[in-house]
């Protein structure tokens, strides 16, 4: 028989993100896969087709977000996010792969940025961030079709004792003409600490 | 004796008027144990923040003679430079808007060196990891460039210890290396920091022999302690030995020694089937870290047959012990009527008394995206078990399938396998008594 021992106040010891390899799509408004909502699309979405997200980190899928040609430079954006409950005083660290597969043009040079951010919402309505990585690609002979690259973050401060949602989002963004595509895959948050900070009796309990 | 409650004063945060605090109070549970040891939170915790300044590079300089905030530059031998993008190219860069780039300028024909390194105050008795990408931006074949990422302390008769260092080399065919966007690369010390040492050196070591025109990136530096305590403690909770060891569990795991025998491609790994199989393992010299890697490939039939074949090491592990597999992977070449079918997958499993084997992690990936996923350089991957090692279960195996269906030169490179324990307390009670 085994036996284990429980500590109170531990932290996640599993992954919190559901479907973090866009392996299944959704086909519920606003929810391009299962658990991930796309937010605020202006002349660009999260693609979800078969057709076109195949070129996958890991497994056989990933998200695509592209934003669409226009006559104009117009800024284009769109963004993915998915809630996840945490434990309160407990650090966290967020992990991607991101593919820029295309680059954009203006009449000088698009700039597409892809930002990762994990942030709670404070009892003022306020995002307050705990990670967030910008990833800006400037150069169009270096930057588009290198395949994946990998990214990992870790919160620099634990999820505050009032707090029990965060909310794990990419924010897609550039002025262009013709639109860039960027892959996403991989995404994953995990708690990075075994013992919440927010614990009235913080206790490490040897048998 | 032990009684296993349920809590009624669930812990929970204090309270914050009402704030947006879940209750969850059944999911919570109180063992009580008797003899039970409970002692404060250690004196001398490890860092859980960044340890790094100005990691990403995004801060410049003010003095005259470095590019970089709290980082120097040392020992440039004939023309070598570290710099942001020079006013001529674009910025590229991994995160930010910065990277630090390390050129050579137009010389003769000759060796060229410069260190990059950051000293950064630590605590005696932590296990820290070091992680950061790189991106061989431009170069020529036969000049053999190299970037060695390194933590190391110093003693005090001036000699340098290592206790993480990360060689990235260039052998093999260069053009596979060179232009193929940023790597990621993370490793964690096998040992802590020596009890009598509290700073270690953070340093880049870049070396070409050229004619200058090579240039390496390097962004998102990172160094953290991913121990939680440090062993140098004379607490009694602090020295606890039940925390689950953070050293690589596989051996030969950048296979550097390729010493295999018949069936063996690098030591300590055994390819599955031995023979016979229409596909095989190979040493290779294109390589993530290091100077060699593992080769995937199929071997020529006459139409398109499905062929597989699997590379293993049996490793022990702590029973109770969480486990982080990573490794990285580069699918070099899609072979001739191999279309949507090639297959990598990296697993790490158990098995029974009657020989069922037990996923603990699987990561699979599947080349079906035509020519944007094919030679496109390595990657990183990392994933932790969502279980720990079950109790009685002391050994586990690390393998990776390799199928395709084609007809000829499927191949796929591996390389850097690593499988830690996660550095938090086994769950499973190897003295406990009367708990169930």
């Amino acid at each position: 028989m085994q036996k284990y021992k429980f500590t109170r106040c531990n932290c996640e010891t599993g992954e919190l993100i559901k479907n973090g390899g866009f392996e299944i799509r959704s086909r519920e408004p606003d929810y391009p896969f299962q658990y991930w909502e796309q937010v605020n699309p202006n002349f660009a979405i999260v693609n979800n087709s078969p057709n076109v997200t195949i070129v996958a980190y890991e497994g056989l899928s990933a998200a695509r977000f592209e934003s669409s040609d226009s006559a104009e430079e117009i800024n284009k954006s769109v963004s993915l996010q998915q809630k996840v409950i945490v434990t309160p005083g407990c650090f966290y660290k967020l992990s991607f792969a991101e593919n820029l597969l295309f680059k954009g043009n203006t009449t000088a040079a698009a700039i597409p940025l892809l930002t990762a951010r994990v942030f709670y919402v404070d009892n003022f309505g306020n995002d307050v961030d705990l990670i967030i990585i910008p990833i800006f690609k400037f150069s169009q002979v270096h930057d588009p079709n290198r395949g994946y690259t990998f990214h990992e973050a870790v919160t620099e401060v634990p999820v505050p004792c009032d707090v029990s949602e965060l909310i794990v989002r990419f924010d897609y963004f550039e002025n262009s003409t013709d639109g860039s595509v960027w892959l996403l895959d991989g995404v994953s948050l995990r708690a990075a600490s075994p013992i919440s900070a927010c614990c009235e009796k913080s206790t490490k309990c040897i048998l | 004796m032990a009684n296993i409650i349920k809590d009624d004063r669930s812990p929970r945060p204090p309270s914050h008027g009402g704030g947006p605090v879940k209750k969850d109070d059944d999911k919570h549970l109180k063992i009580e144990i008797d003899s039970l040891k409970c002692c404060p939170l250690p004196d001398c915790p490890c860092e859980t923040g960044e340890l790094i300044k100005n990691a990403g590079f995004e801060i410049l300089s003010t003095d005259d003679f470095q590019a970089f905030a709290h980082w120097k530059a040392v020992n440039p031998v004939s023309n070598t430079v570290v710099t942001q993008a020079p006013p001529d190219m674009t910025p590229v860069q991994y995160e930010g808007i910065r990277a630090a780039w390390f050129r050579t300028e137009a010389s003769d024909l000759e060796q060229h060196s410069i260190s990059l390194q950051q000293n950064v105050t630590v605590t005696p008795g932590c296990i820290y990891q070091l992680s950061f990408a790189e991106n061989l931006l431009a170069g020529s074949p036969a000049t053999f460039p190299s970037l060695v990422g390194r933590v190391y302390y110093t003693d005090s008769a001036g000699n340098q210890f290592d206790l993480i260092n990360i060689p990235i080399a260039t052998s093999g065919i260069f053009q596979d290396k060179v232009d193929k966007g940023f790597n990621f690369h993370q490793k964690t010390a096998d040992i802590p920091v020596p009890c009598d040492v509290s700073k270690v050196t953070v340093q880049f070591d870049f070396s070409v022999r050229d004619t200058g025109g090579t240039i390496w990136l390097l962004d998102g530096v990172s160094l953290r302690a991913v121990s939680s305590v440090s062993s140098c403690s004379k607490d009694g909770c602090a020295s606890s030995g039940g925390i689950c060891q953070t050293r690589n569990l596989v051996r030969n795991g950048n296979f550097e020694d390729i010493s295999g025998s018949i069936g063996s491609p690098s030591l300590y790994w055994r390819q599955l089937p031995e023979s016979g199989a229409l596909a095989e393992v190979v040493s290779y010299s294109t390589s993530y870290e290091g100077t060699f890697s593992v080769l995937f490939a199929s071997i020529e039939t006459e139409s398109p047959t499905f062929k597989s074949v699997s590379l293993r090491q049996i490793v022990p592990v702590t029973p109770g012990c969480r486990l982080e597999f990573s490794f990285a992977e580069n699918f070099r070449n899609r072979g001739d009527g191999a279309g949507d079918t090639p297959r990598l997958i990296g697993r790490v499993f158990w098995v029974d008394d009657g020989g069922t084997e037990f996923d603990l992690i699987n990561i699979p990936i599947a080349k079906i995206g035509g020519e944007n996923d094919e030679n496109q350089g390595f990657n990183f991957h990392k994933r932790i078990a969502d279980v720990p090692v079950p109790c009685n279960v002391t050994s586990v195996y690390v393998q990776f399938d390799f199928s395709v269906t084609d007809i000829r030169n499927t191949q796929w490179i591996l390389d850097a396998v690593q499988l830690r324990p996660v550095p938090w307390d086994p769950v499973c009670c190897l003295d406990c008594k009367g708990v169930s």
